[in-house]
């Protein structure tokens, strides 16, 4: 615990990054997420004024038609169309937002024809053995001997996991219809969480499942610009302690906001996205789909860390939001082994993905390439695996993909 | 879906456990009776780890051999869990449904509770569940015969492989040598274990191991089992708690302990009570 309090000591200079608040400031209102002079207290008697936009009921036609016409929308078509006015539906029925058609579809390509049975929601068939173009080695025999690999229950368990999925998907679009929203914002409000956890010692399963909380929240929920920031703490506070074995003080969450935010607020926070998530926390962590592709690649340690870098790259960026954990994780560890110049994905790999093949990978994979050849954005990400911890991966690997983009190749070439 | 405190009738304290208190409640409009599980959030930490796992797992796991969970209330101070009514608790039912007043149960209700007890427990583990506090007291026993499992207070989901997890888990009897002598690192055995102290109390009426400390509880076991060495269980001189001076114990033979067990109840007996984490039975029927 001593080290955990001098911990929270550095965490005091910590701000948002000051630097890039002047390009956001303009929407956010009078107050920016970091801002740390006095303010008016709000009420939080009631949990939901905590965290939302009250009088948001109101605005939502003009959010529909601002989501036509926002200009960062047409950039998105390809990857939204069809299903502009699916978030309005949603909302109104207050259902867990469901996964897009397009997302159904990657994970149907990868798994074959059983899985287009399950689409039609027939359950007797997820029973039926399909045949695959491929083949693979059964490699949980060897672990029969060790409890921790549960080598009796893992395939069961993963096929709950892929289920378990697509319930816990956030909306893809929720940046586009929440008037308040940018992705900058999300961006800055991620890299800070990615701070705290780190300073915190915590669990990587706990970022991930953080940051599912919050853009799950956020795909039902009006925030309030100047609540982001409690958001983010809240979704941290709760995934801590759902994962960790020990959790750190509410006292903790309410220092690093540098008194952005009371105990009081953060517990009322708490509460409030509890409620409004229905206390659902069974997000099939991505850190599992990454260990079971390890096991396709004998555990190498140099592709599974490179792995880990290119996977939180999905929770960071927000273009990823709406995309199957699975899939991230087959890109980034098939990337990853691009890196080692291993590159070829056998059956093995495709089993142990879950049943992604290498063209299941090209959208996501090149999306993971187009982050790593763009100008830092998450200074804190980018600093966490530059650490000698990390193998210096995100410098490592920022160079590669650099290179191998200027040099006309694309992360899909046979050869690299 | 959502329940308003004033759908229930609070009935009579049903029990009390750290963090939350169970009472008997009549849904108004139905008349049916509900177990109400009342957890207090004046903390200071808020809500506690502990209801946000139990209501999270509870809502996923849907089986006739576990608890149903049918509603949260969530009010400003007060989270009630509104579960499904079973009439009494696997210790209840053993004091007043045992023979000769003794706490035991005839063998085929021993099996008919242990092929529930474990198609249960099976369906946690094949949903990634680690119960981690099985015991008589948290079994539910229905008129009709059914046994299902309940207050998933200490349950945990698990990745793979299981991470580190706290070994403050299981009541002390029913607690899993490879805990008891310091284990973080414990899955699915740990729940394998407190099946099979169960199952040897529902023959005999009493508890198989009941020690009064952790290390009272690890001789009851070596008494029992025997003492653990290199030879017989490789590694367990490198746990926290192990110790050279243990008392040596020759194991016993269970069956002369408790002799109204058939060949095959022995066998399964056997095969959860492994006290090397990597050799129990699963629970796969």
């Amino acid at each position: 615990m001593e080290s955990r309090e001098s911990n929270i000591q550095e965490l005091s200079q910590m701000q948002m990054d000051e630097e890039n608040m002047p390009q956001i400031s303009g929407v956010m209102s009078s107050k920016g997420l970091a801002e740390s002079q006095p303010r008016p207290r709000q009420s939080m008697t009631r949990a939901r004024s905590a965290l939302t936009d009250i009088n948001n009921n109101a605005s939502i036609l003009e959010t529909q038609r601002q989501r036509q016409s926002l200009p960062h929308q047409q950039s998105q078509q390809g990857k939204t169309a069809g299903q502009l006015v699916r978030p309005l539906k949603i909302r109104a029925d207050k259902q867990e937002p469901e996964h897009s058609d397009k997302r159904v579809s990657l994970k149907r390509q990868a798994t074959d024809s059983s899985s287009d049975f399950l689409e039609q929601g027939t359950q007797e068939v997820k029973k039926v053995k399909v045949e695959h173009d491929y083949t693979w080695d059964d490699l949980d025999a060897d672990d029969a001997d060790d409890p921790l690999m549960v080598s009796e229950y893992v395939n069961d368990i993963f096929e709950y996991l892929h289920d378990l999925e697509l319930k816990t998907l956030p909306d893809p679009n929720y940046l586009h219809w929440q008037r308040n929203l940018r992705p900058k914002m999300r961006s800055i409000l991620v890299d800070w969480m990615v701070e705290v956890h780190l300073k915190f010692r915590l669990l990587p399963e706990t970022l991930y499942l953080a940051i599912n909380i919050m853009d799950r929240f956020m795909s039902r929920e009006s925030v309030q610009v100047d609540r982001l920031q409690l958001l983010a703490t809240g979704s941290l506070f709760i995934a801590a302690k759902y994962e960790e074995v020990y959790s750190p003080s509410v006292k903790n969450y309410a220092y690093v906001t540098d008194g952005g935010f009371t105990e009081e607020e953060i517990l009322n926070a708490e509460k409030f996205i509890l409620e409004i998530l229905q206390f659902n926390m069974s997000y099939p962590n991505p850190m599992n789909f990454l260990r079971r592709i390890s096991k396709a690649d004998d555990y190498d340690v140099q592709s599974r860390t490179i792995g880990k870098y290119l996977l939180e790259i999905s929770i960071i960026d927000h273009k990823f939001i709406g995309y199957l954990p699975s899939l991230c994780s087959a890109a980034a560890m098939y990337i990853a082994r691009k890196m080692l110049s291993k590159n070829d994905w056998n059956g093995n790999l495709i089993h142990y993905s879950g049943g992604y093949k290498e063209s299941d990978l090209k959208e996501v994979s090149e999306m993971i390439i187009d982050y790593l050849i763009s100008p830092i954005v998450h200074e804190e990400f980018f600093k966490k695996y530059a650490s000698r911890k990390f193998m210096k991966v995100s410098i490592l690997a920022r160079q590669w993909a650099k290179k191998i983009t200027s040099e006309g190749k694309n992360i899909m070439d046979p050869m690299l | 879906m959502s329940a308003s405190a004033s759908q229930f009738q609070q009935l009579e304290k049903l029990g009390e456990g750290t963090y939350a208190t169970v009472f008997k409640g009549r849904n108004r409009a139905l008349g049916t009776f509900v177990a109400l599980k009342e957890i207090n959030l004046d903390s200071e930490e808020g809500t506690p780890s502990t209801a946000i796992r139990e209501i999270s797992i509870m809502k996923e796991l849907r089986h006739e051999n576990i608890i149903t969970l049918y509603d949260v209330i969530h009010t400003e101070n007060k989270l009630t869990l509104v579960f499904e009514y079973l009439d009494k608790d696997l210790k209840k039912y053993m004091d007043t449904n045992g023979y000769n007043k003794s706490g035991a149960l005839e063998p085929h209700v021993v099996k008919s509770f242990m092929f529930q007890l474990l198609r249960g427990i099976m369906f946690c583990h094949d949903n990634r569940v680690l119960h981690r506090d099985l015991k008589p007291q948290n079994l539910l026993i229905s008129s009709k015969g059914e046994l299902k499992l309940g207050d998933f207070g200490l349950a945990r989901a698990y990745g793979i492989p299981v991470n580190t997890f706290s070994n403050e888990v299981v009541t002390l009897w029913y607690r899993a040598p490879d805990v008891l002598l310091g284990s973080r690192s414990y899955s699915t055995s740990i729940d394998m274990w407190s099946a099979g102290c169960i199952m040897a109390e529902m023959f005999t009426g009493k508890p198989l191991f009941p020690g009064s400390s952790n290390e009272d509880q690890l001789l009851k076991i070596f008494r029992i089992m025997g003492t653990p060495n290199e030879r017989t269980w490789p590694g367990v001189t490198s746990y926290p708690n192990y110790r050279s001076n243990f008392n040596v114990f020759i194991p016993q033979d269970l069956h002369t302990l408790i002799p109204n067990m058939d060949s095959l109840a022995l066998n399964l007996l056997q095969g959860l009570l492994q006290m090397r984490p990597e050799l129990p039975a699963a629970a796969t029927i």
